[in-house]
């Protein structure tokens, strides 16, 4: 509920407890936005822009399960989404001062706690790691959209952004987020839905029947991109994203009027997170079935060295910074 | 599309947000979201392609502001078009994917069920009550989809919940959770309930304004300042305004209100001008007045052009006035020579319902009945302007006028092109009376347009569908990009013709959830093209049995609307039975056919829920050359497309085939459109008289032989030189003095001005049939008389009056006997007219003995099928049978005439006798009976189940007179009704289907 709260009526009452202090915070997003490269061009004969992610603009990698302080910086980003408030992040990125992360006490809220430290089912305790690697790819994906809202709008004129917070407990059918870079005449809303893979991402991606006939099944990323735009499939979510980043950034009913009336603009954001070794453009055809605008169709290619031992490894940090601070 | 109100709402909304209305993209999208969908189900090509998120994504943002505004007039606008983005973009589509199965799924999470939902409550939070109607019964429709599914009970609740809403109701005590979300404003809400929530406060925000302005809480001191002071009258009033919330019209749009409020228009004293287009409120128009002059305690008689639409007012008027023990009623008069029910009409609060012809004949055989008559209100009155109607409706507007000097006019129209001839033919009426006037060209739809033409992709021809943007245009303006929709079927034939083109299309089209009606050129057009499309269908649906039974009894063999029906696709043509024709139509609205191909019959009767018409042909033969179809007449047939409260958005099509050298493009057809063409015809009387001076009806022999005109319109002509008496020294003036009364012929002094004297210039004419008149019946002054009020040729009456001589010896015969010897008589009464030209022209299809043998066979019951054998009327059998039917349906009524002259000659030759016994015969021949009871049978069961009638005739309880007998037939009919098991036993299965049919009606 945090990020429904307007920034100016947030108050920290004294018995919060601190997560993560604001220079953690801080020193989190600067890696993250310093060493992320910028999103890819669109390449001549593509049916979309393939944005294979890389960090380190030296030494450019995949995100590494063996490189400590990317996992420190990874965890904290983590809980930065998990927990923090989205306004006071978007704010951060648009160079304002960073804020700490606080909870209420006494613990973590049940759904969170579960989540991270949940007992492991003895029957199956892959089903933990699981959960926690969804919820990771999610954050990841928000992160990489955030950079790219940063990125984009860094110096250029009366023009802002807001982004849902990441999807950590899906329920709903629809798009898993949503960004917007709202300008005097138009916004430019971008969706985004993430899959995560510890094997080949393909299956989850599209379907045969949608890549080669246009028709499309349930559960695949483009498949369902196609059924937002023409079957008004997760209308419902989609109402409930936009509300969300309206309220985050206190959007006046008539600039809304205003932008719905010039006309939005929009992009679909495909994200992958899977082993970079996975990676490949082709996995994204049929993109063109869903928008025939290249420019306007995204995949996002988050890859690691080892996907699985990668989120296991921020899942072990985020589990340690949350028993620091005796939440959990 | 887009007619100015668009224009208008984008002006308003514009200045929520300080946008240009001309950098608006809503319109644009949301079309474009409506013909992507269109495009899905053709499986066709669109340029350029549309992205429907896009519009999602403004309405949604539009939507969550809106829902957080104060109401507003700019606001109002803006649900409008967010109602309309919702729809346009969601309501064809949920035709394909609200299917059964998605009652598994909860409404709120129903995501085309969500669309729809918002759609309704942004129409209904700006007052857009017609189109958020369309939205709430296809809710309502879908609620019955769902029976029996696991969320059943939930869709159920919340569609009755928003027709609460819709009726304007409260709900004291909610019971569920969508009466708690429309009608409370609970806690704890998710963003989607919480909008829904603030949309549906907004809704009964509105409600508050309700009825106040029509004196709900001050009927009293209200109804005196629209002139009316009798003390029952604020009672009545009240319950009448209780019952109008009660029905959910508690609020009205600004054109009801008129520029000047209710108060202005709504005056017991003034006559009222409306036009309006259809759908937009012309009806409860019609209906404040009506109550208003209840109120005063004096009667109200509509008047309307056909049968069934005078049903259709006759329900309406019911709902609103039977609770209040207000009489309403069909006016059972009869359109006879000596009608029947020419009663006085009954005393106290009474409105009735009929046709200009049978208000004509009541007046003509009892005008003292409407002496308590207050209003009239005259719907459709462009048909003042129609060859056949015009006449007959200036007349009895003459005639009430001359009657009930004090009675008051409405006149409602939807046909804004006849606005400046029916102000001017009201204000020729009336004379200098105090009137107002409610005029608009808004429409409560919205419509497309475009042409489906040819064009050449990889050497071949497809049809190609191609659509003018939204904005407003006039004949001259230029597209420079349409919307394209490229069928992916090539046409074979190398120069296709407009059928060519619109087939591949049909019957795509047939195979959708869409409606379409094809507009062809002939009756046997819509056989064939039906037949056409249907045999490319493999598809075979099955249709309601009843229906099928009542048909089968009526023909005695199939019907071709059957025979391809279970295709979906069906004729509608003027030589289809009447009940095959209701059939089709009825078929139509419960979407058992999609698509019906007609003539232009089919735009003149009730409006039917059509999604897209095409109409194939601009050109006509006529009279032995190719004419152009008039505008109005392809703009009556396009407007087909959209229905106000059903169908909110239509799309209209004019096939245009291109070809190498002269493609297509949709400029072609602005003119078609876009160009408003005045009704410049002479209208009413003055026609008349025109064509029987330009077809020398003065000269020696024209009353033998009436040439150069209609029989009818001989008829009209010797009527009114008839009734100026007998005196040749009068002629002048008393024509002149009837020529006045007729709006019509001071129209025509107008058209040529001072420099002719019409009324000279037509008694010029009209003095010498006047004169040779009296010369022929000096002498006899019961052929004046038959004359005068039959307008049948001389030599005919001159015959039934010598035959007549015989009468006494038909004393105590049966019905039978007495219409065997009048058909005798008619037989060889005609016989000795063969040499006439107006005998050459009625028999010139049929001969008389062919005639004689049809209406036997038509009186006794006898199936259509047996009627068709005995008559070739063309020598090709489907040409033939099409035939039989438009004499049937068209030209028997006139030949009944002759029957019916025969009964006027008794009553001349035999005056104030009792025992008349040739009453009956010209009824039984026009509607196909023999016996009162079957024909009172024919009345109940609603004039178009002829042999259905005779079958029952056996289950008549006992009675006297066709009034007696008529209530009888009417309470075993609603015990049937009531109690199955009340039927006979004996009746056949046919029978006792064909009487559901009639039932569930």
């Amino acid at each position: 509920m945090a990020d429904l709260i307007p920034r100016n009526l947030h108050v920290n009452p004294p018995s919060m407890i601190e997560i993560l202090p604001h220079e953690h915070v801080l020193q989190a997003w600067e890696w993250w936005i310093s060493c992320i490269h910028p999103r890819a061009a669109l390449l001549d004969g593509n049916c979309c822009i393939y944005d294979q992610k890389r960090w380190d603009m030296d030494n450019p990698t995949e995100l590494r399960w063996n490189d400590h302080s990317q996992i420190t910086y990874i965890s904290r980003l983590f809980l930065v989404s998990l927990l923090g408030d989205i306004s006071e992040t978007i704010c951060m990125s648009l160079n304002e001062p960073s804020s700490p992360v606080r909870i209420p006490p006494p613990r973590l809220e049940e759904h969170y706690r579960n989540l991270i430290a949940g007992n492991p089912n003895p029957d199956n305790e892959r089903d933990r790691f699981e959960r926690f690697r969804y919820s990771l790819s999610e954050s990841l994906a928000f992160w990489v959209q955030l950079s790219y809202l940063s990125q984009s709008v860094r110096g250029v004129d009366r023009t802002t952004y807001s982004i849902s917070r990441p999807n950590f407990l899906p329920d709903d059918k629809g798009p898993d987020g949503l960004a917007v870079i709202l300008q005097e005449n138009n916004a430019n809303i971008e969706l985004r839905s993430v899959k995560s893979s510890i094997n080949s991402p393909k299956a989850l991606i599209t379907s045969n029947s949608f890549k080669n006939n246009g028709i499309p099944t349930d559960g695949k990323l483009l498949d369902e991109f196609y059924k937002v735009a023409y079957e008004s499939y997760g209308l419902g979510k989609l109402e409930d994203l936009l509300d969300k980043v309206c309220r985050v950034r206190n959007i006046s009913t008539n600039y809304e009027t205003r932008i719905g009336l010039l006309g939005t603009s929009k992009a679909y954001n495909a994200m992958v997170v899977a082993d970079d070794r996975f990676a490949s453009y082709p996995l994204f055809s049929g993109f063109d079935k869903v928008c025939c605008d290249a420019t306007r169709c995204i995949a996002t290619y988050i890859g690691a060295n080892n996907w699985a031992r990668f989120s296991d490894e921020v899942h072990h940090v985020v589990e340690n910074i949350l028993n620091d601070a005796g939440v959990i | 599309m887009y007619s100015r109100q668009l224009q208008d709402q984008l002006s308003n909304v514009g200045q929520i947000g300080h946008v240009d209305p001309a950098s608006i993209k809503l319109l644009d999208r949301s079309m474009s979201a409506y013909l992507k969908v269109l495009a899905g189900y053709l499986n066709a090509d669109m340029n350029p392609n549309s992205d429907p998120l896009l519009i999602t994504l403004d309405a949604l943002f539009i939507s969550r502001a809106l829902s957080m505004m104060e109401l507003s007039p700019m606001v109002e606008s803006g649900h409008y078009l967010v109602g309309m983005a919702f729809e346009q973009s969601g309501e064809l589509l949920s035709r394909k994917y609200l299917t059964t199965e998605q009652g598994s799924t909860e409404p709120l999470k129903n995501d085309l069920w969500y669309r729809l939902l918002l759609s309704f409550l942004h129409y209904l939070a700006g007052g857009h009550r017609v189109q958020a109607l369309s939205i709430l019964n296809r809710l309502d429709g879908f609620k019955k989809i769902v029976l029996n599914t696991p969320y059943a009970g939930s869709y159920e609740q919340a569609t009755d919940s928003l027709r609460r809403l819709f009726n304007g109701r409260t709900v004291a005590y909610p019971v569920n959770y969508w009466e708690q979300l429309f009608f409370r404003n609970p806690e704890g809400i998710s963003t989607q309930e919480g909008k829904i929530n603030r949309l549906a406060s907004q809704v009964r925000t509105r409600r508050q304004e309700a009825l106040s302005d029509l004196g709900l809480e001050n009927a009293s001191e209200w109804l005196i300042r629209q002139g009316v002071r009798e003390n029952e009258a604020p009672a009545f009033w009240e319950a009448y305004l209780q019952n109008l919330e009660h029905r959910g019209i508690t609020n009205f749009t600004s054109e009801q209100r008129g520029p000047n409020g209710f108060q202005d228009w709504l005056q017991i004293d003034r006559d009222l001008l409306v036009i309006l287009p259809t759908g937009s409120g012309k009806s409860i128009i019609g209906e404040l007045r009506t109550a208003l002059t209840l109120a005063k305690g004096r009667q109200v008689v509509w008047l309307l052009p056909s049968r069934a639409l005078v049903r259709q007012a006759h329900r309406e008027l019911t709902k609103a006035f039977e609770i209040l023990n207000v009489s309403v009623e069909e006016l059972p008069t009869t359109e006879d020579f000596e009608p029947f029910f020419i009663e006085d009409l009954p005393a106290g609060r009474y409105v009735a319902a009929t046709t200009p012809e049978k208000l004509a004949a009541l007046i003509r055989a009892n005008p003292d009945s409407m002496r308590n008559v207050g209003l009239v209100i005259l719907d459709e009155a462009q048909k003042l302007f129609d060859l056949k109607r015009g006449t007959t409706i200036e007349y009895v507007l003459q005639e009430i006028q001359h009657l009930l000097p004090d009675a008051k006019f409405a006149l409602m129209s939807a046909q804004i092109d006849s606005m400046i001839r029916l102000q001017n033919f009201f204000h020729r009426l009336r004379g200098d009376r105090d009137f107002r006037e409610l005029i608009s060209d808004r429409r409560p739809t919205r419509r497309m347009y475009g042409v489906i033409t040819n064009a050449i992709e990889d050497h071949f021809w497809k049809p190609e569908l191609q659509i003018y943007p939204p904005g407003l245009q006039n004949e001259d303006g230029v597209t420079e990009s349409p919307f394209r929709i490229s069928l992916q079927k090539h046409i074979r034939s190398a120069n296709p013709n407009s059928m060519d083109i619109v087939q591949p299309l049909v019957l795509k089209l047939t195979e959708t959830p869409l409606r379409t009606a094809v507009f062809v050129r002939t009756p046997i057009n819509t056989e064939t093209q039906s037949e056409r499309i249907a045999s490319k269908i493999d598809t075979v649906r099955e249709l309601p049995h009843s229906d099928l039974a009542r048909l089968r009894i009526e023909l005695g063999r199939e019907s071709v609307i059957q025979t391809y029906g279970g295709k979906g696709i069906a004729p509608h043509h003027a030589g289809l039975t009447p009940l095959e024709q209701h059939t089709v139509e009825k078929w139509e609205r419960r979407r058992e056919i999609n698509t019906v191909v007609a003539t232009s019959t089919l735009a003149e009767g009730v409006n039917l829920p059509i999604d897209i018409s095409i109409i194939t042909y601009t050109t006509r033969y006529d009279n032995g050359q190719w004419v152009d179809v008039p505008l109005n007449e392809i703009q009556n047939m396009v407007g087909r497309a959209g229905r106000a409260g059903h169908v909110s958005d239509g799309l209209c099509l004019i096939a245009l085939p291109s070809n190498r050298r002269n493609p297509i493009m949709v400029d072609s057809a602005r003119r078609y459109f876009f160009r408003q063409e005045r009704i410049q015809n002479f209208l009413g009387l003055s026609r008349l008289l025109i064509k029987a001076i330009q077809t020398h009806a003065s000269e020696e022999e024209w009353l033998y032989e009436y040439d150069g005109l209609d029989f009818s319109e001989c008829q009209t002509l010797v009527n009114f030189v008839t009734n100026i008496g007998l005196d040749p020294n009068h002629f002048d003036n008393r024509l002149r003095e009837k020529l006045r009364q007729y709006p019509s012929i001071q129209d025509l002094q107008e058209y040529f001005g001072d420099g002719l004297d019409v009324f000279a210039a037509l008694n010029h004419d009209l003095i010498p049939i006047a004169e040779r008149i009296t010369n022929i019946c000096e002498n006899d002054p019961n052929l004046y008389l038959a004359l005068s009020r039959t307008g049948i040729p001389l030599e005919l009456l001159q015959y039934y009056l010598t035959r007549l001589d015989e009468r006494e010896r038909l004393i105590g015969q049966d019905d039978a006997g007495i219409m065997i010897w009048a058909d005798n008589v008619v037989q060889n009464g005609l016989l000795l007219c063969q040499n006439r030209a107006w005998y050459r022209n009625i028999f010139d299809r049929v001969s008389q003995n062919d005639l004689m043998a049809v209406i036997h066979l038509w009186r006794n019951g006898i199936p259509i099928q047996s009627i068709e054998n005995q008559l070739v009327l063309a020598e090709n059998p489907r040409q033939s049978r099409i035939n039989v039917g438009r004499l049937l349906n068209h030209q028997l009524s006139m030949f009944a005439q002759f029957w019916g002259a025969l009964s006027i000659c008794e009553k001349i030759k035999y005056p104030d006798r009792d025992d008349y016994m040739l009453n009956n015969i010209q009824v039984y021949v026009r509607e196909g009976v023999s016996t009162l009871k079957q024909l009172a049978w024919l009345n109940r069961l609603g004039g178009i189940d002829r042999v259905l009638a005779h079958r029952l005739e056996r289950y008549t309880p006992e009675g006297e007179g066709l009034w007696e007998i008529s209530r009888q037939i009417d309470q075993t009919f609603r015990r049937w009704r009531r109690d199955h098991a009340s039927l006979p036993m004996d009746l056949e299965l046919d029978d006792l289907a064909a009487l559901n049919s009639i039932f569930e009606e």
